[in-house]
């Protein structure tokens, strides 16, 4: 199949902007890792000064802090995987479950990030035939758009359900004054490539993409 | 109780395990620690209190570090604030040192040269 003109380097820029996201969250990771060692070092050289001080609780507690840290950092890197592998090939079969919980782990690494919820949905994960890179990215827009609209306090439920249109991926939870993520001319393109529509329910807050179960061989 | 006599500090970051545990070391070394994990929970926290000094990370979830510096130190200019972060480049730091922060520090961040700064005689990067 031939290239998306155009999205393909909004799929390149997505790329660099989740890394520089993920690459943040490995550098918070390895700085609690150091602080929390710090720290460590910190109550074992003044237990060896004042035995007494000495809390094995605490030092234990410090230990299991660096063990989970370490995880969330393998956590991290496996996302940075997946999503680099989104990029191997421009047209392959997609598990959108799957694709929504990669996005919803690069949303965590924002700071600005609200509660994310899964819907539940009946059934087999539903799979596409689409450009899974730009799935990602058009995926990622819509949830930071809904981060920034709700804030850190709030959540957003996400659901993927398959209807007589294809699958659709949905976002609730959106206040009154969304204003979706239609203006810009990247997402435009994004839409073109994925044949995608982007539809917005204020009344209902509900932010929905519906893709194809099988982007076209002529439109691509 | 309150020590009186121990320099304050206000750190500001929402990684909340580093934020602990960078508390807790600094507060071994004689500092007395509070602890922010949002901007504007600093910003009142700043107008309760006279902190000798801020540590503050740029991204935060609710306003960025940035405008924290600008609002702090527009009430109080003589505030030391020491940027602290894993994501700023060059031009970050540019701006910040330009808002007035003492110094622009990049995670994981080596205590020596932090408490340099607290003291009040290290150079910021």
């Amino acid at each position: 199949m031939s290239a998306a003109p155009g999205a393909e380097g909004e799929g390149l820029l997505f790329l660099g902007k989740a890394t520089a996201v993920i690459s943040h969250s490995i550098k918070n990771v390895m700085a609690t890792v150091s602080e929390t060692a710090g720290l460590l070092g910190d109550l074992v050289a003044l237990a060896e000064r004042e035995p007494r001080r000495m809390d094995l609780k605490e030092l234990g507690t410090l230990g299991e802090t660096i063990v989970e840290e370490i995880q969330r950092g393998f956590q991290v890197v496996q996302l940075l995987n997946k999503l680099a592998h989104s990029g191997d090939q421009p047209v392959a079969d997609v598990d959108v479950e799957e694709a929504v919980a990669v996005v919803s782990s690069l949303g965590r690494c924002l700071a600005y990030c609200s509660g994310i919820t899964r819907l539940p949905s009946a059934g087999e994960h539903p799979r596409i035939h689409t450009r899974p890179l730009l799935l990602h990215d058009l995926l990622f827009r819509a949830l930071d758009a809904a981060f920034r609209a709700v804030g850190p306090d709030g959540e957003v439920k996400v659901g993927v359900e398959r209807g007589a249109d294809g699958v659709s991926i949905s976002v609730h939870g959106l206040p009154a004054g969304f204003r979706g993520i239609f203006e810009s001319p990247s997402v435009e393109l994004l839409k073109q490539a994925l044949q995608a529509r982007v539809l917005l329910d204020r009344e209902a807050g509900v932010l929905r993409l519906v893709l194809p179960e099988r982007i076209g061989e002529a439109r691509a | 109780m309150q020590d009186e006599s121990r320099r304050s500090i206000l750190i500001v970051d929402d990684e909340r395990r580093f934020t602990a545990a960078l508390a807790k070391r600094l507060e071994l070394r004689g500092f007395s620690c509070c602890m922010a994990f949002d901007g504007l929970s600093a910003l009142a926290f700043l107008e309760k209190r006279p902190f000798d000094a801020v540590l503050l990370d740029l991204r935060l979830p609710d306003i960025h570090g940035m405008q924290v510096l600008s609002r702090a130190l527009a009430a109080r200019p003589a505030l030391r604030v020491i940027i602290m972060t894993a994501h700023g480049d060059e031009r970050d730091r540019r701006v910040c040192l330009r808002l007035g922060a003492k110094a622009f520090l990049r995670k994981p961040v080596a205590l020596p040269e932090l408490l340099a700064l607290l003291e009040g005689g290290g150079e910021g990067r």
